[in-house]
């Protein structure tokens, strides 16, 4: 990234990139304990794709393309299926219209930013991103525009390379290890951590409640419903607690 | 060619997802109660994520079952004072720990 001189604009201080630096820094490394969790998941991407009825390179471009773990995962199901376009298209957007929700919570605190970094801001946004870009975002605004692209990237990079390897060791990985338990375990030891508040717990257990007792509903929108519910639930116990 | 296109369309989907929001952002200012309701959006969702998985992972069997259950519960135990990588660890421990004992009964 360079810096663009502005006339009229002061010249940035000469310890500015040593700062950058850090941010960036700090960025990868606040990714480093979400790698533990989401490369195992990665590699059950790939190996799902090499799998698949689909060629293992249109499994691999999800992702690039959708960018998220669970709607891959549906996508190149459904795909192997023989599913219709249709379906798959509407399967993959009613599992990232959390992604709406993240955006519109995360957004605020990209106004005034340039284009090209909301641009590729946008782009790396997913769960993983989120929770670590608004962790930042919440103690220390300045420099966190760095810290959540590097972050983001590291993300991006990882998730690609384990998707990768798992497509090329294929079923090589014995099944007792269970990988695709990773990512759970993590997501649960994240709210677990986070959630010590109670209208964010109970916007935890009602999430969870509802998404597992939605699991039956079309186009997978249970989580969508979870999300709606637990998030209501949670406003409700935040005014009756004082 | 049409698992090209799905796959290609739900990723601009996806992205006009990810962007929309703050495109429309950046012209206005968010009502206060949305921020505050925020804060939500990621516990509900990274909880429902997680059950969800669990819940397809647990099925019917005793074998399958119970060595999920005991590594979610040793998970949430050890995340409740330690950070996350470390409470997935101790999880992903039980797991394997759990069904070897399991197995050999």
């Amino acid at each position: 990234m360079t810096t663009i001189r502005h006339p009229g604009r002061p010249a940035p201080r000469p310890e500015a990139s040593a700062d950058r630096r850090r941010d960036v820094a700090e960025g990868v490394r606040a990714m480093a304990p979400w790698l533990i969790g989401v490369m195992p998941f990665g590699m059950v991407v790939g190996m799902t794709a090499s799998a698949s009825r689909v060629p293992t390179a249109v499994g691999l471009a999800t992702g690039a393309t959708i960018y998220s773990g669970s709607a891959q995962l549906t996508a190149i199901e459904l795909l192997g299926g023989g599913a219709s376009v249709v379906v798959v298209v509407a399967s993959v957007l009613v599992i990232n219209a959390r992604l709406v929700l993240f955006g519109s919570s995360i957004a605020p605190h990209w106004k005034g930013a340039g284009p090209g970094f909301k641009a590729a801001a946008a782009y790396l946004l997913v769960d993983p991103s989120y929770a670590v870009g608004m962790r930042r975002y919440a103690e220390d605004r300045r420099g966190a525009h760095a810290y959540y692209i590097a972050a983001g990237l590291t993300l991006w990079v990882a998730w690609h390379a384990a998707m990768i390897a798992g497509a090329a060791v294929g079923a090589g990985v014995p099944e007792w290890i269970s990988l695709q338990h990773a990512v759970p375990l993590f997501l649960l030891a994240e709210v677990v951590g986070a959630a010590r508040a109670r209208p964010a717990a109970v916007a935890a257990l009602v999430g969870a409640a509802a998404t597992v007792f939605g699991g039956g509903l079309p186009l997978h929108s249970g989580l969508l419903v979870g999300i709606v519910l637990g998030v209501s639930a949670a406003v409700l116990v935040e005014r009756r607690t004082p | 060619m049409n698992a090209w296109v799905a796959v290609l369309a739900a990723g601009i989907g996806s992205y006009l997802f990810r962007f929309g929001m703050v495109a429309v952002i950046d012209r206005r200012t968010l009502p206060a109660w949305f921020e505050r309701v925020s804060a939500y959006i990621m516990p509900a969702a990274f909880a429902g994520l997680a059950a969800a998985a669990l819940h397809e992972a647990v099925g019917r069997r005793v074998t399958t079952s119970v060595p999920v259950l005991l590594a979610a519960v040793a998970t949430a135990g050890v995340a409740t004072r330690r950070p996350a990588h470390l409470a997935v660890a101790v999880g992903m421990s039980t797991l394997w720990a759990s069904r070897l004992v399991l197995h050999l009964v």
